[in-house]
């Protein structure tokens, strides 16, 4: 097993105490960036190379790591930036009428 | 025509991007704009659809060659969901010029332009990674739109379906990161020839997680918390949109995975497909109990989705060509009725000021055409016959029982008999008469048409199922044998 | 001869009548018209391939499908004609919906694939719902509820047989699946241990429904029976024996005119079931021809007693009487049909009967209890004409004795049910010959079965004579066995609640439901 997938294992499952456990709406959005960050690197890590060098073409590369993970994580890294803005806004709008942040609270739909 | 596939995906973009900027013109006309962008859309998608009934299209984005490039499939499959949500779309395009005034449209319209473009993506890309795109952007929207309103309730849904649905979305990522570990291509056609030769645990892993991924933007217990909160807090047309078209299309989604990129072989040997037939049969028996106790007549509809959308897995796990005929014809048939149903409920809302069973009561004689659509979505879901809903659930319960799953069929029995207790119990309160300290309401304007063509199409699609069944038999071959006609066009990787 | 798919077509036309008019006057004769095109329909088998295309539908009209499309199509015609006048003025679409009841019953009747069987089952289950629900939404909801549940086990019935058969096509059902298709038709057809709806669905419907309810629908069941399960003769004895005596004990005691109709609807079913039990062919001919009879004189019961609500106000026992001065007509009719009904000659429930007790001949027990039930018929209908029409209670003088005769539509349609009471009952040949039911070689007119009938007639006359005091009507709520159903009602509802209970609407605990999930999913793949 790759070293690296211990780390992944690890922030995921961070990211996941946070989601899960924590009762802030807030920190619940963070536990989400902390799963996602755990994502991304797990495809990084898959397309490390032994001694590759970074993929921009220079026109005289041998041996580069893999770029489309990179890719991917990129698109990944944009796709949670939107979605962070978005719950954070929405989070705010939340405080604003509910006066508190804490899941226990926010119940009003339920059944 | 070639480039049928990336235009359905355009026009809608364009018509957002050029809603959003801030300029005069953009302000003033958004109405006509919209109009037009939706009445182009959908052209293209009926285009679309009878194009791919002579031949495929295979569209390379930017010109790469598979399998390095990004390829949009527009199939009889693709085509058929592309025609479909563009059925449901520009009823609530139509709608939506009533109902949404006009102080935050413009923003409202942008956002369901970008959903429409999304869901469209959904269906017809032949790329892991680009139908994670396209779920998000689909997604995102989905989230911004049922917090629209901006109350309570609407922002409370919102919050609880963006955190689950992300959550989703990152099991969905990392399914994919593990695949292309393990394959080292993202192209659906593509890993189906090279996905014997993964080793097992990264396989299992995989289809687990995409099982919970999807499962969460499709419903399916126990992850349908999220739908009731929703789709009853959104306004009634992206109520009609999500319950209608989203949840199918991310159905189509799973199981273009689950059939075209690991084969059905493969999920029989591992029980997948056993699992989703009970995940299938579960779902269908929660959403229906709980529809049953419902104060709130949207949530109760949303209920009813969630129990429909069990019947839609239970029949497309079966792994048959006939059951995927049924699954996508109770696909159509349902979201049709769905969003007769969410719209008409939409204007009777609107005019009563509540969307509590007990506020509405009575309201069927003021507003006879809202009630009209009403009664004909209830009773096609219903499974009246005559209406669309007969014909379909006589399909999935046929095929139920054909292959062996005897147990599941009296499930959809058990499923259809409490929706007709709920959803009569609705029709007779709306129909009631209304008590003398009631006000009298008039009719709703300009948002019955939509209410009214859908109802229209559900009794035609009852009368004459050939129709759509053509069309559906076409698209379930093309699904099924979606791999022979990739390598047929392309000539292999 | 009209070819099937027209006498089809022109009872569609039907279900649009008061969107073509509204001048009600026609609507009758449409009616007629479809009851001309039935009794020239050619006995043919066609496939018609444009409805519901691609299924088709596999059209079947023989000796059996002709026999209920004239029964169907003549009671739906008087129908009509009764209810130009008994329905409001107001309220035209109650003949559209008749329309659909006719289509749906034909439908039920002439198809021969299990699709449209099924589809037009359920299309009767939900007319009858359309037309109950103006006065009564509650009872035509829980009608339509309970129909549809039978529905449904009648849909599981058939998806097995077509993994057992094949194929779609209508025809005998093999053994273990009996039991299922039994269940799913019982419903419909009211057999003992499912016939709870009927007594509150025909007291509360309208007139002329109860009507169409006990004349035909109920009768589809039968029809299913005839055609799903040929030879289950000794099943079908015990349970027309059953039905027979349930139904007259319970009626017996009912103090509204209508419940005692329907409960004897029950026994009169009864006596069909066992005569199809009965193995042989002057049995099976007499179920036929009492299938037919009851039809007329129940249906001309129900009208008369809808026709005695009408100008009343009321149909209970406690408060008629002096009727038959005030209302000849529907006195005369009524006792017409109740003659019929106890079997009395030279009415046509008197042949039918006859023809079912000689097909029993060899069971001396049944035969027995064959005249317990007669008797309990006679004490009834004795009960429902001299508390309904001639008693003379001095309270109810002034009020009833000044009513006047019920309009001509309704009373045409009575006499002319009266009449073909008499008639098929002088002139059994009529129907028997023309249709399907081969002629019988039984002396009706015998002096010895005259006298056995008369004295019948005396005796029960005399047994009503001296337990008047014991059968008066009185107000007595008596529980059928929908109290026991009602029972199990409760735990549906905990069920609702603990799971309602369940979403409670914290994020925390929808997050952690969707992670053991997860877990769940990946250890079982694993």
């Amino acid at each position: 097993m790759k070293p690296t997938l211990i780390f992944v294992l690890l922030i995921m499952s961070l990211g996941l105490y946070c989601v899960l456990v924590k009762d802030n709406l807030i920190k619940k959005a963070l536990g989400i960036n902390i799963m996602e960050g755990a994502v991304f690197l797990f495809l990084i890590s898959y397309g490390y190379r032994q001694g590759g060098s970074p993929p921009i073409l220079t026109g005289s590369e041998t041996n580069i790591v893999d770029p489309v993970p990179q890719a991917l994580t990129l698109t990944a890294i944009v796709i949670g930036a939107a979605t962070t803005a978005l719950m954070l806004g929405i989070i705010i709008k939340i405080y604003k009428i509910y006066g508190t942040l804490d899941t226990n609270e926010i119940r009003r739909l339920r059944g | 025509m070639n480039h049928l596939p990336v235009l359905l995906i355009i026009n809608p973009l364009l018509a957002a991007f050029s809603l959003s900027l801030s300029i005069p013109p953009a302000r003033k006309n958004y109405k006509i704009i919209i109009g037009v962008s939706a009445v182009i859309q959908f052209a293209l998608s009926m285009a679309a659809l009878l194009t791919s009934l002579q031949q495929p299209v295979h569209y390379h984005v930017g010109g790469w060659p598979v399998p390095l490039g990004i390829t949009l499939i527009l199939d009889v499959s693709s085509g058929f969901m592309a025609a479909f949500t563009s059925i449901l779309f520009t009823a609530a395009v139509l709608y939506s010029f009533a109902y949404i005034g006009r102080g935050k449209a413009r923003y409202y319209y942008v956002l369901l332009m970008i959903l429409w473009a999304g869901l469209t993506g959904m269906v017809l890309t032949g790329d892991l990674f680009n139908m994670i795109v396209f779920i998000e952007i689909a997604s995102v929207t989905a989230y911004s739109l049922v917090a629209f309103d901006e109350t309570s309730f609407s922002l409370e849904a919102s919050i609880k379906y963006m955190m689950l649905g992300t959550v989703g979305t990152i099991l969905i990522i990392l399914a994919t990161g593990i695949i292309y570990s393990s394959v080292g291509s993202l192209n659906i056609a593509d890993l189906y020839n090279r996905i014997q030769g993964i080793p097992e645990k990264p396989l299992k892993i995989s289809i687990a997680l995409f099982v919970a991924g999807f499962g969460v933007k499709t419903a399916l217990v126990p992850m349908h918390t999220w739908l009731a909160d929703a789709h009853s807090s959104a306004p009634a047309p992206i109520s009609a949109i999500l319950s209608g078209a989203f949840v199918k299309v991310g159905v189509f989604a799973l199981f273009k995975l689950m059939y075209n990129m690991y084969g059905w072989s493969v999920l029989t040997s591992l029980g997948t497909d056993q699992l989703l037939i009970n995940i299938g049969a579960a779902t269908a028996l929660i959403g229906g109990i709980m529809a049953a106790n419902q104060a709130d007549l949207k949530r109760m509809l949303a209920y009813s989705t969630i129990s429909q959308v069990g019947l839609i897995v239970m029949v497309l796990s079966l792994g048959t060509l006939q059951g995927l005929t049924a699954g996508f014809f109770h696909m159509f048939n349902h979201g049709i009725a769905k969003g007769a149903l969410f719209l008409s409920v939409g204007s009777m809302a609107k005019r009563a000021k509540t969307n509590r069973i007990t506020g509405l009561s009575g309201i069927g004689h003021d507003m006879p055409l809202s009630y009209f659509g009403f009664t004909v979505g209830a009773l096609a879901i219903v499974g009246i016959p005559l209406l669309n809903g007969f014909m379909s659930k006589w399909l999935i319960c046929s095929n139920l029982i054909q292959n062996g799953h005897t147990l599941h069929g009296i499930v959809l029995i058990i499923v259809s008999i409490i929706g007709a207790f709920y959803y009569f119990r609705v029709l007779e309160r709306l129909a009631s008469p209304a008590g003398p300290d009631k006000k009298h309401r008039e009719t709703s304007y300009g948002m019955f048409v939509p209410v009214v063509t859908l109802a229209g199409l559900c009794i035609i699609t009852g009368l004459l199922p050939y129709i759509p069944l053509v069309v559906i038999e076409r698209a379930s071959l093309d699904f099924f044998s979606y791999n022979s006609i990739i390598t047929g066009i392309i000539g292999g990787f | 001869m009209i070819k099937p798919a027209v006498l089809l077509a022109l009872s569609a036309v039907t279900i649009l009548l008061p969107v073509l008019t509204r001048k009600r006057i026609l609507y009758p004769f449409v009616f007629g018209a479809v009851f001309a095109a039935g009794i020239f329909v050619a006995k043919e088998t066609v496939l018609i391939p444009y409805w519901l295309y691609p299924f088709g539908w596999q059209v079947r009209i023989d000796a059996l499908s002709y026999f209920f499309i004239v029964l169907l199509t003549f009671l739906v015609f008087m129908v009509a004609l009764y209810s130009y006048a008994y329905i409001d003025k107001s309220d035209n679409s109650y003949f559209g919906w008749l329309g659909l009841l006719l289509t749906a019953c034909l439908g039920v009747i002439v198809s021969a694939d299990f699709l449209n069987f099924f589809l037009f089952w359920d299309l009767v289950a939900f007319a009858l719902y359309l037309l109950i629900r103006k006065n009564q939404p509650e009872v035509a909801r829980r009608y339509f509820i309970i129909q549809f549940s039978g529905a449904g086990i009648l849909l599981l019935a058939i998806m097995l047989n077509y993994v057992n058969t094949g194929h779609l096509l209508l025809g005998p059902v093999s053994g273990s699946l009996k039991i299922l298709f039994i269940l799913g038709i019982g419903v419909k057809g009211a057999i003992w241990g499912l016939h709870f709806w009927l007594p509150e669905a025909h007291t509360k419907a309208p007139s002329s429904i109860s009507c169409l309810l006990s004349g035909f629908v109920v009768k589809l069941g039968i029809y299913g029976f005839i055609r799903l399960l040929p030879d289950s003769n000794r099943f079908f004895l015990v349970l027309g024996v059953l039905m027979a005596l349930y139904g007259v004990v319970f009626a017996l005691f009912q103090h509204d005119a209508k419940t005692l109709l329907a409960y004897h609807t029950i026994s009169q079913l009864g006596y069909i079931i066992m005569g199809l039990g009965s193995g042989n062919i002057t049995g099976q001919t007499g179920a036929l021809y009492h299938l037919f009879n009851h039809a007329v004189f129940k249906g001309l019961l129900f009208l008369a007693v809808g026709a005695v609500g009408y100008r009343l106000g009321t149909r209970d026992l406690r408060k008629m009487g002096y009727l038959y001065k005030s209302m000849p007509v529907t006195t005369i009719t009524c006792l017409v049909a109740a003659l019929s009904i106890a079997g009395i000659a030279p009415f046509n429930g008197y042949i039918s009967k006859t023809l079912i007790k000689e097909g029993l001949y060899d069971i001396n027990l049944i035969k027995n209890l064959i005249t317990v039930v007669n008797y309990g018929t006679l004490l009834s209908f004795s009960k429902l004409m001299y508390y309904g029409f001639f008693n003379r209670p001095e309270e109810f003088k002034e009020k009833n004795a000044s009513l006047k005769e019920v309009p001509v539509s309704m009373s045409a349609a009575m006499m002319v049910l009266a009449l073909v009471c008499l008639f098929t009952g002088l002139m059994p040949g009529l129907l028997l010959n023309n249709t399907l039911l081969p002629e019988i070689p039984i002396n009706f007119w015998s002096i010895s079965k005259l006298w056995s009938n008369t004295l019948t007639l005396a005796a029960g006359l005399l047994i009503f004579y001296f337990a008047r005091k014991v059968l008066r009507p009185k107000y007595k709520v008596i529980n059928d066995i929908d109290y026991f159903y009602r029972l199990i009602l409760p735990a549906f509802s905990r069920t609702e609640t603990i799971l309602k209970g369940l979403h409670t609407g914290n994020l925390n605990h929808y997050l952690i439901w969707y992670f053991t999930f997860l877990t769940v999913i990946v250890l079982l793949i694993i």
